[in-house]
């Protein structure tokens, strides 16, 4: 399998401090791939890297055969590389529709059909009695699924999730996990930094394991999974 | 009543030449957060614009001078403010005045610091008798213009797809190009919209005195300066109603203070302003909708 996205040697540097340090990655069309770490790992500063939010010190990041390294965030987001962030991130003063519409009138939202549009709503059922309100007075739940929306609005070919169920209710996180899946199934592919640590390698295809920046493991989710060495420090497990 | 009517019509002239240029800087600092002390020279040239093209009918000449401000606004963005995008709020605010201070050097050295007069058409001289209430022409105009151009930047900042993307920019940089659009031109058409609103404003706080001199621009900057401050930074609102607040306070002052006191009018309203800031720091529209509900 030749991979879609290909991460070579990146590292980044805040100041005098090496977040991310020669850092190797690919993931296949169609996987899920999880990076697993503890806080400070580098893992969101490596999808930072990805998409273009953060500067790269070094290495190359090859996105279906372009090199897409020294490329914009807009770029980036352009040819298909979808973040999103920690936080959501949703315009807080600007209305659920206006949130998904900024999305829909990019150049590559424009390309993508109006089925295509209204499939993606369906799945939120949530949104469409709250069009109209300014998205900053969301429940936590609802900016998440815009979020993840507003993404999909795009039509990514890969989706960068950064820590996506934190702070969400049980019954959201688990409409979440259906809704990462689904992409999946529908011929996405998905890079995921995620606390519900099990969950994720139960619908991931492969792990990566950082460390203070460094891949320390990588392998299949299953095989991952079942390191019992890992499980205190990493999966949350008591 | 009719000493009420005259008020009421200068005030609201006077504030909504304000409220546009606040509107206009507003939306600078709201996408790039930059304090731009060079919108003055888009005041001032407009008047250059007016001289220059003097004989053309009015409108042509209100229409150069709005496109020519906007152009020149976005000129200011490619040459200076673009190229150090994203430094902090001091080095934007130095270069704006570098800006300012090199053109104003230049207007000095060619065509010299003596006022000019400009020659201003009928409709915008004199007065004209409105139910036995007399009140100035160009008040009047100004009010109409006004309406117009903050009805026109509201509509294109809320229906227009360009006006949607200067909001999220203004909201949140970073995501609106992660969502996948390119902030160059969002960041030239805010430019551009903030110069054509300092065109009009032009058009009409020159109309007034009639005279253009190469600092023309300076007093009225200022007072947009705390303006802005008193509505609430990077709200657009706010920022529009802390102008049309400053222009009725000023008039107001104007028409209510004895003989000796009104040279004192500028004294006493920037008081009230520090009195003001010392009640409610936060100006009068404070940023709302950023907190979640959980």
């Amino acid at each position: 399998m030749t991979a879609l996205l290909e991460v070579t040697d990146v590292s980044v540097q805040y100041r005098h401090v090496n977040a991310v340090r020669d850092v190797s990655l690919h993931v296949a069309e169609g996987e899920i791939v999880t990076v697993l770490g503890l806080n400070g790992a580098g893992k969101s500063s490596l999808l930072g890297a990805i998409a273009g939010r953060v500067p790269k010190r070094s290495g190359t990041v090859v996105f279906d055969g372009e090199n897409l390294t020294r490329r914009s965030m807009a770029r980036i987001a352009g040819k298909g590389i979808s973040l999103v962030p920690e936080g959501r991130h949703v315009f807080p003063r600007m209305t659920v529709r206006e949130n998904l519409r900024l999305a829909e009138t990019t150049p590559r939202g424009r390309a993508v059909a109006a089925d295509v549009r209204a499939s993606v709503l369906d799945m939120y059922p949530a949104l469409h009695g709250l069009m109209g309100r300014p998205a900053g007075l969301l429940s936590g739940g609802e900016q998440q699924q815009l979020a993840i929306a507003r993404a999909l609005m795009t039509a990514p070919r890969v989706l960068l999730l950064d820590e996506p169920s934190l702070g969400l209710a049980p019954s959201i996180t688990d409409r979440l996990f259906e809704t990462i899946t689904r992409f999946r199934d529908d011929g996405g592919t998905v890079l995921i930094i995620e606390q519900n640590v099990r969950r994720t390698l139960a619908i991931a295809d492969r792990a990566y394991v950082m460390s203070r920046g460094q891949v320390v493991l990588s392998g299949d989710a299953a095989d991952v999974a079942a390191r019992e060495d890992l499980s205190s420090s990493y999966f949350g497990d008591t | 009543m009719q000493d009420f009517l005259q008020f009421a019509v200068n005030a609201l002239a006077m504030g909504g030449t304000y409220a546009l240029v606040t509107l206009g800087l507003a939306l600078l600092f709201s996408v790039m957060r930059l304090i731009n002390f060079a919108y003055g020279v888009l005041i001032t040239a407009g008047g250059y614009i007016m001289l220059l093209t003097t004989g053309m009918p009015w409108i042509l000449q209100a229409a150069l001078i709005i496109v020519g401000a906007a152009l020149l606004s976005v000129l200011m963005e490619r040459v200076a403010f673009g190229p150090i995008r994203g430094a902090d709020g001091n080095t934007l605010l130095i270069t704006s005045f570098a800006i300012s201070y090199l053109v104003q050097s230049v207007l000095f050295t060619t065509v010299g610091s003596r006022p000019r007069a400009l020659v201003m058409p009928d409709f915008l001289t004199g007065s004209l008798s409105l139910g036995g209430v007399s009140i100035d022409r160009a008040d009047a105009a100004t009010i109409v213009a006004v309406a117009l151009a903050l009805a026109a930047t509201s509509a294109i900042l809320k229906w227009t797809t360009v006006g949607l993307r200067v909001r999220a920019v203004a909201e949140d940089f970073t995501m609106t190009q992660l969502i996948g659009v390119k902030p160059g031109p969002v960041l030239a058409l805010s430019f551009a919209l903030s110069g054509a609103l300092a065109g009009v404003a032009s058009l009409f706080y020159l109309a007034k005195g009639a005279l253009v001199t190469p600092t023309i621009g300076n007093e009225l900057i200022l007072i947009a300066f705390v303006a802005i401050v008193i509505g609430g930074m990077g709200s657009l609102l706010g920022a529009t109603l802390g102008g049309l607040l400053l222009g009725f306070l000023s008039s107001g002052l104007q028409a209510v203070l004895p003989l000796g006191v009104v040279q004192y009018r500028d004294a006493i309203l920037f008081g009230l302003v520090i009195v003001m800031l010392l009640v409610r720091p936060q100006g009068l529209v404070a940023l709302k909708g950023n907190k979640e509900r959980v």
